[in-house]
């Protein structure tokens, strides 16, 4: 009986051994770091200023 | 072999005697147990993110305003400019609670109303939690005065944005609870915004649109967000939308199909 | 009596209930004057950090005890009412996952406990994902295991089985791992957190690994046969101090206790019936062999305990060719008599 638990004892800890720091790993790897460069970028200028040089060109 | 290492003293848990080598050792060790929880403390406890300066803003007093209630994208207030305030603003609304101010709003929608209340104010972002007897009804004339209007400035387009940053709670954000961003807050901030507290956009990127850093999020129609949309809440989202400026609120209409984790 | 409580059980929780005290109260009313922060951190959020890290590291330090105690025997006085310091841990788990339900999840339009498991269900991703739920299942386990600590339970339930459901607790400590990754080492929180929980990481599964091989190490050098089968070599009778014992491990995996006491030597399974504690590390006492864990004793003849107690382990024949003591690997049944063997000192042992 002791033999049982001391085996499953062993059997827990190895998979644990290898799970918990693979999980810390796993952690540092994906946790999120801010850019840190400019992030915001303007992908269109507003209607109003779009159409003002647009309109300035033509005449 | 178990007879021939060095003895420590056999201890027996129910007799009261513990031998001397061995009490040295778990006096020694008793103290550098407590030791090391009190320096764990020390070290955990100011080791703290800086959760901002938003804070509900009691030593302001209760505040009046009047303005016009809107219901989309979140409950919000065009504050009609008076005295005390010159020009023009809006405010997000809240009630104590996570509660939505729909239930008590809901008649007044698009009316001028007065309301009172307290501010949570977090950089120059605030918001007003309607609180107290009469605190929204509809606005009333003063004596000989003609009955309150106003017609707040249309939206103005600030162009389209792509912004990284994160989605929080507009009122935890702002101070209902410091920090009130971050994963371990992310459930709670999911029930606020379930719970009708306007979702913002805080950039991370300082002043990224037009100085500012919070942006109240709308879907690209102008209503609210869908719930699916929780799932982006409380991580680095990339975001792209149209950003219109409401007085000094700017709201941002994300692309729901374009939202992608940073 | 090897229940109930007594002097070094109340110094024991005098001790654990300072460190908690000491933690608790450095970390929300000391520390927070230290922090580098516009705004203090809201209250009742410095508690829910306080009493969550506190209860991480107690079940680090829980945990640390058993294999330390195989490693040395001078932790073994931390074992002795370790069931204690687990049940003060639950209570500081509970503290902390109630503080989270009446800030986090309460104020709404939902039940409270609704909104816990309602709040957030992205199952599906490593960001973001529910971590609450390794935190209830790791806190239901810590309630399983301090509801059913008592002696009480362990003879209700038996101890084998008793044994199976408290070696959850390594779930639940694996489980709270993964609540304290999911939840705060994956946002923006400083470095020093991770560190600590991969200080306790390695500190844990390392101790267990180790202690594991020397296990295992014992389990291989099994006793060799004697000339006449079954009987094995258990020893020399010089290998053993008058009041001690060896321990002999058997091909079948299973481990008997070989004692001396005066001229005699009687051998006994080295299991206690109590909590599986390893009676060949333990001594005579008063004339009993007497568990190195909780002071559970036998008599070395039968293997019985004194009354009032029941508990009984299994005996073995032994025999002695020369100053070589053999064993015979077939257990009697718990509690048959065996006539002790006779001893001849060929030199002084110690005492």
């Amino acid at each position: 009986m002791q033999r049982r638990h001391r085996k499953t004892h062993a059997c827990i800890w190895k998979v644990l051994a290898i799970f918990l720091p693979a999980m810390l790993i796993a952690a540092l790897a994906i946790r999120q770091h801010g850019p840190t460069e400019r992030t915001a970028v303007q992908l269109e200028k507003p209607a109003a200023e779009a159409e003002a040089p647009a309109g300035g060109s033509e005449q | 072999m178990a007879g021939r290492a060095p003895d420590p003293g056999f201890f027996i848990g129910y007799l009261n005697s513990v031998p001397r080598s061995l009490a040295i050792f778990l006096v020694v060790g008793a103290a550098l147990f407590v030791g090391g929880m009190a320096g764990l403390a020390f070290a955990l406890g100011t080791n703290a993110n800086d959760p901002g300066d938003g804070a509900f803003a009691r030593k302001l007093g209760k505040q009046e305003m009047t303005g016009v209630l809107l219901e989309k994208p979140y409950p919000i207030l065009r504050v009609r400019p008076d005295a005390n305030n010159p020009e023009p603003r809006t405010v997000m609304l809240t009630v104590p609670g996570k509660r939505s101010v729909e239930r008590r709003g809901k008649k007044f929608f698009g009316q001028v109303v007065d309301v009172k209340g307290f501010m949570f104010q977090r950089g120059d972002i605030d918001m007003l939690q309607i609180q107290g007897k009469k605190s929204l009804q509809a606005a009333e004339a003063g004596e000989g005065e003609p009955p309150p209007a106003y017609t707040p400035a249309p939206a103005e387009s600030l162009g389209r944005w792509r912004l990284i940053g994160e989605i929080c709670d507009s009122k935890c954000h702002l101070g209902a609870m410091r920090p009130g961003d971050g994963l371990a807050h992310k459930a709670c901030a999911n029930l606020c915004i379930s719970s009708g507290a306007p979702p913002i956009f805080v950039t991370q990127e300082e002043g990224a649109v037009a100085g500012e850093t919070f942006l109240l999020l709308a879907d690209e129609e102008g209503g609210p967000l869908p719930d699916s949309f929780r799932d982006y809440v409380a991580i680095l989202v990339q975001l792209e939308g149209e950003v219109e400026r409401l007085d000094d609120l700017l709201v941002f209409k994300v692309d729901i199909d374009r939202a992608r984790v940073f | 009596m090897p229940v109930g409580w007594n002097r070094n059980k109340i110094i024991y929780d005098v001790v654990l209930l300072a460190a908690v005290v000491a933690y608790i109260l450095l970390f929300i009313k000391i520390a927070p004057s230290f922090q580098d922060v516009t705004r203090p951190t809201t209250g009742i959020i410095l508690r829910i950090q306080a009493f969550g890290t506190c209860a991480f590291l107690m079940l680090s330090f829980i945990l640390c005890i058993g294999p330390l105690a195989r490693l040395d025997r001078r932790f073994l006085p931390l074992l002795y009412n370790r069931r204690h310091f687990g049940v003060i841990t639950c209570a500081v788990a509970f503290t902390h996952a109630s503080q989270v339900v009446s800030i986090y999840f309460s104020f709404s339009p939902l039940d409270k406990y609704v909104a816990v498991l309602a709040s957030n269900t992205s199952y599906d991703r490593f960001l973001g994902f529910p971590f609450e739920t390794f935190g209830i299942f790791a806190l239901f386990l810590l309630l399983v295991l301090a509801a059913t600590s008592h002696d009480f339970w362990l003879r209700f339930l038996t101890p084998p089985i008793w044994k199976a459901i408290h070696i959850s607790i390594y779930v639940a400590y694996a489980a709270i791992v993964c609540h304290i990754v999911l939840g705060s080492l994956l946002s923006k929180q400083s470095p020093l957190l991770a560190v600590i929980v991969g200080l306790s990481v390695v500190a844990v599964t390392g101790l267990h690994l180790v202690a594991g091989r020397i296990e295992r190490q014992k389990d291989r050098s099994t006793a060799e046969d004697a000339d006449e089968t079954p009987w094995v070599m258990a020893g020399h009778v010089d290998d053993i101090a008058d009041g001690r014992g060896i321990v002999v491990a058997l091909e079948e995996g299973e481990r008997v206790a070989v004692f001396r006491y005066g001229d005699k030597l009687s051998a006994l399974a080295n299991v206690c019936a109590h909590q599986n504690g390893p009676l060949g590390e333990g001594r005579i006492v008063d004339g009993y062999v007497t568990c190195p864990w909780h002071g559970f004793q036998y008599r070395p003849g039968d293997g019985c305990s004194p009354p009032p107690f029941t508990e009984k382990a299994a005996t073995y024949r032994l025999r002695l060719d020369g100053q070589r003591i053999l064993l015979d690997p077939r257990p009697n049944e718990p509690g048959t008599y065996v006539e002790p063997v006779r001893v001849t000192p060929t030199r002084e042992t110690e005492a």
